[in-house]
């Protein structure tokens, strides 16, 4: 059992030259592509990670953009409606201001109608008079003579008078 | 039944044959064998696996191997050397997974633990000290790097003590690591075999459930020590050299 912790320099060199060997093998052909892979793949998972992110983010801003948007145009379409009304409200006045000013203008219209054609009515009748009084006076003085042909002619001329008047629109 | 025989011929090396290279004998032994075969199996294993992962093709020894290898960058490099350290993560995965290998190796049937043999972790140990003063000078220069032995802001008449106990530390770091991974894979087979010893020492076949028992438990422990040393050598490794690559100032 001595030699359990004797140091043999022949398996010393061998062990140095193999292992040696084995770093300089191994590490050209098996852990340089592999990490050179790995790396990679981590790099790829990198960006993958970043892009979605940025991605997201853009997503949150144009949703941010759309909320806003839909915003703008609510209170738009809110005031195009209250414009709308008030609008409305201005046209029915108007509407029933210029009616009742027609109205009224065509009232006036009328009695200024039949206020002239009370006048021309009463200007007809004071002639037809006038003419009657003429005639009653023609009569008058053509019969003077007999009294009892006066009173006739009074009483006829009363009657034919009143028959005008009762004929007559107005009086 | 010779109990030291058996352990002997279990535990120690066996010259299969001699070799000579100008005087140095190199003989061709059965750890330097075992030593072999874990190269070749870590060339087998690792070549195909890194090229399947380059083609992005999953299945479970890419998985696994890429579990280590992420381990070993994330938990054992990162944190003890930085970013810096990443140019030496090649050597440490290659001496993780080599230790690793010749730990496991020596599990199998008819295998034997390289790794328990003080020549091989002594040689392993004299590569990471060999790393750690290369990666200081190549960091700071042959002068900044010896001046970097000790702390600097000492008082002067306190160098001159600070620089042997430095160098010993040192040295004592490396040494500490070839014995730690030594006596650890060795242990657990001394054990084992003098567990199944009982059985020949009582001459008794009631005692063999429950020595066969113990040395399955104490076997699935050794599986578990292979993981753990090879883990152990690998980070002292790495925390000797970020320290060479990162004085304390």
């Amino acid at each position: 059992m001595e030699n359990l912790l004797n140091p043999d320099i022949g398996l010393m060199v061998w062990t140095v030259v193999t292992f040696l060997c084995l770093v300089f093998l191994l590490g050209r052909f098996a852990w340089k592509p592999l990490l050179a892979a790995i790396e990679e793949r981590e790099r790829r998972l990198r960006n993958d990670i970043s892009a979605a992110a940025q991605a997201k983010e853009s997503a949150e801003s144009l949703k941010q953009q759309y909320e806003r948007q839909l915003v703008q145009i609510e209170t738009r379409a809110q005031e195009m409606l209250a414009q709308a009304q008030k609008d409305g409200q201005t046209i029915q006045a108007d509407l029933l201001k210029k009616a009742q000013d027609e109205s009224r203008k065509l009232v006036e219209k009328t009695r200024l109608q039949l206020a002239e054609e009370q006048k021309e009515l009463i200007r007809e009748l004071r002639s037809e008079v006038s003419q009657v009084s003429m005639a009653i006076a023609e009569k008058v003085i053509q019969r003077t003579i007999d009294e009892k042909i006066q009173g006739e002619l009074l009483d006829e001329a009363i009657e034919k008078l009143a028959d005008k008047s009762r004929k007559g629109p107005l009086s | 039944m010779n109990f030291v025989e058996l352990l002997e011929h279990h535990i120690l090396n066996h010259t299969l044959s001699r070799w000579t290279l100008g005087g140095l004998s190199l003989p061709l032994s059965k750890h330097l064998l075992m030593l072999w075969i874990s190269g070749v199996l870590a060339v087998l294993l690792f070549v195909p696996v890194a090229q399947l992962n380059r083609k992005g093709v999953r299945n479970t020894a890419v998985s696994l191997v890429e579990m280590f290898v992420l381990f070993i960058r994330d938990e054992i490099v990162l944190p003890n050397m930085g970013a810096h350290g990443l140019k030496y993560l090649p050597y440490m995965l290659t001496l993780f997974f080599f230790i690793l290998l010749c730990n496991l190796l020596g599990m199998v049937p008819w295998g034997s633990t390289a790794t328990g043999n003080i020549s091989v972790t002594a040689s392993l140990a004299i590569c990471t000290f060999l790393l750690i003063n290369f990666a200081g000078i190549r960091e700071f220069g042959v002068v900044h790097y010896v001046k970097n032995i000790v702390p600097s802001g000492l008082p002067l008449w306190l160098v001159p003590i600070m620089y042997p106990i430095e160098l010993l530390g040192l040295v004592t770091k490396s040494f500490a690591l070839c014995i730690r991974l030594f006596a650890n894979m060795i242990a657990g087979h001394i054990v084992i075999l003098s567990f199944l010893g009982l059985i020949f020492l009582f001459g008794s076949v009631l005692i063999a459930p429950v020595a066969v028992a113990a040395a399955v438990g104490l076997s699935l422990l050794e599986i578990f020590v292979a993981f753990l040393q090879a883990y152990i050598f690998t980070l002292l490794t790495s925390i000797f050299v970020g320290a060479a690559v990162h004085p304390q100032h």
